[in-house]
């Protein structure tokens, strides 16, 4: 393996590349990418698994693993088996598979960990409330327009850019 | 037409396979774009590497760009694209959540997701607290209920705004270039030690520009495909289904869907607003061309049947085509039109009315039948009692297509 990673993509190349995909998911099966609900599905699934009647009395689980139907049974869950794929493959080209954590350069790594645990649970929570996260709102819903989308994405951005300043230490 | 149905085409294994492709390609793509790296994609908050924006909003414009092309020169039938439903109470709380999750954790779930496959621990614990996340809002969500099911339509930038496709795409292009711009000159003053700016040449980028600009501008000034270019594509299909009798609801059909209390049945009237006033069926609501908007469309309740009707069957045929095309679903014409209904059920319980029976004459185009007052739906024949008449025997043919409810977007 090469010890120096290659460089990316140049970012524009990777915009253009990554609205094909996009747009070809939508040709194809009508609806665009996607990531939380996925994740979201196999939370259900386990719930489902260890306590069936709280997922059939509870409205929104209800929705995707109430009585006979099977959270999982559903394309994000192979589009997110894929994702992994594309990822590692991509990753093994580039000379970046390497178990190693990336933060900024004035906290531990212990502390990177909390804080990615932290980030993440405030995206999930929002993710879900928000129907979707950067990949299904942000980037398929205002690829096609969605007024709620746009909306989205600039809270999201928005949302960012008032936390980072008071968290400039964390990464910077 | 795309969008294609994958599973009826090649079948469910090859829907997998092409979904897990998909995956395949959003994976590498965002690998590959640098996407694995936290403190890369953090550096968007720090002006310092503006990556994100260039490659999320780079796809945007690309995928919205192909749409709108696709949409003029009629190789995608838009209604059947999944568009995410606006909430603006939830959406826009939960965007702002998210972007301070952003913010504290560097990820988002889908490159989160995508970086974990490349060993990047951090990953692994965002993933984590995402799903922590995702737990806490199924336990908590039916507290807030209806906070966060309020809105829920299908709306988008044109259909608020009141612009067109292509000119909205437009002026996304603008934009999208001018933060292209501004996101390169922050890059330039903050982002030493972040990003290599060795490989940057401004003239590829503006002759992309220039291109993307005049091609979009080109679509802009064709404008969006009217109604009637839409009805022309959709065509072949529609007189199909015309032909093969599989929208035609028999009288019988209609009155036993009238009397079903489990079903919500919506009657559209389509003749004249003089022969509606004087007789229509029970409830019958009066349209018209003017009516033939996305807007209209959208008040309708996707999962009541709708019966549209004129005198025959000829002009409710005319509507159907464009209602159709409008993403009215459910959507069925009164076999025989109004006069056929009267033809049917007139005989059998008009005469304490002095409704003259005798005048009507079959396929005449207009009513061909004298109602002595504009009394709309209060005859009997507007909803003749089941007793009254003769049961008719005939082929069912509403089939009634609930709704699809997701758990959201395309995160669905």
């Amino acid at each position: 393996m090469r010890s120096e990673p290659r460089p990316y993509l140049h970012p524009y190349v990777g915009g253009v590349l990554l609205g094909l995909v996009l747009f070809f998911s939508f040709v194809l099966t009508g609806h665009g990418l996607g990531a939380s609900g996925g994740l979201g599905r196999m939370i259900i699934a386990v719930q489902k698994l260890f306590d069936p009647q709280h997922v059939n009395l509870n409205p929104y689980l209800a929705l995707a693993g109430g009585g006979d139907k099977n959270p999982l049974d559903h394309w994000i869950i192979w589009e997110l088996l894929g994702m992994l794929l594309g990822g590692f493959v991509s990753g093994f080209i580039g000379g970046r598979l390497k178990v190693e954590t990336r933060k900024g350069p004035r906290i531990t790594v212990h502390q990177r960990w909390l804080f990615a645990v932290i980030g993440g649970f405030f995206m999930g929570y929002g993710a879900r409330l928000a129907r979707g996260c950067t990949s299904g709102q942000g980037l398929s819903g205002s690829a096609v327009l969605s007024a709620g989308s746009w909306g989205f994405l600039i809270m999201v951005f928005l949302g960012g850019y008032l936390l980072a300043r008071p968290l400039r230490r964390l990464w910077t | 037409m795309a969008p294609a149905d994958l599973v009826s085409s090649i079948g469910p294994v090859g829907a997998i396979l092409v979904q897990i492709l998909i995956g395949f390609g959003f994976g590498f793509m965002l690998e590959i774009s640098g996407f694995g790296d936290s403190r890369k994609l953090a550096g968007q908050f720090y002006l310092r590497d503006m990556t994100v924006l260039k490659v999320m909003f780079g796809a945007i414009v690309v995928t919205a760009v192909l749409m709108a092309a696709s949409i003029v020169f009629g190789w995608i039938d838009f209604s059947r694209v999944y568009v995410d439903h606006t909430y603006w109470g939830s959406g826009l709380l939960g965007g702002l959540l998210l972007g301070f999750g952003f913010a504290i954790g560097g990820f988002c779930p889908g490159t989160a997701w995508t970086s974990s496959a490349t060993f990047k621990v951090d990953a692994w614990f965002f993933i984590g607290g995402v799903l922590l996340g995702i737990w806490a809002f199924g336990e908590t969500v039916p507290q807030f209920w209806s906070f966060y099911n309020t809105g829920g339509e299908r709306l988008t930038i044109p259909d608020w705004l009141g612009w067109s496709f292509t000119g909205t795409v437009l002026v996304i292009v603008v934009v999208a270039i001018l933060a292209f711009w501004l996101g390169e000159k922050a890059e330039r003053k903050y982002g030493k030690g972040w990003v290599d700016l060795s490989r940057e040449h401004s003239g590829p980028k503006l002759v992309a520009a220039a291109a993307l600009t005049v091609f979009v501008l080109a679509l802009f000034v064709h404008g969006d495909p009217t109604l009637d270019e839409l009805v022309a594509r959709h065509a072949p299909e529609q007189d199909a289904r015309i032909e093969a009798r599989q929208i035609q609801a028999d009288p019988g059909e209609v009155l036993g869907l009238m009397y079903n209390k489990q079903i919500a049945v919506v009657l559209l009237d389509c003749r004249d607003e003089a022969e509606y006033n004087l007789f229509h069926l029970l409830g019958a609501r009066h349209i018209d061309e003017s009516d033939l908007t996305a807007d209209w469309v959208k008040q309708l309740n996707p999962d009541a049947v709708k019966i549209i009707m004129s005198d025959d069957e000829e002009r409710a045929e005319w509507m159907w085509r464009r209602l159709d095309v409008l993403g009215v679903t459910n959507l069925y014409i009164l076999a025989g039109g109004v006069n056929g209904w009267i033809a049917t059920y007139c005989p059998q319980v008009c005469g304490e009315e002095g409704i003259e029976t005798a005048k009507y004459e079959p396929n005449a185009d207009e009513t061909k039948v004298h109602f002595p007052m504009a009394l709309g739906d209060r005859y009997e024949l507007a909803r003749p009692e089941k007793e009254k008449v003769a049961p008719r025997e005939f082929t069912p043919v509403v089939k009634i297509q609930k709704a699809t409810r997701d758990l959201g977007g395309g995160c669905g």
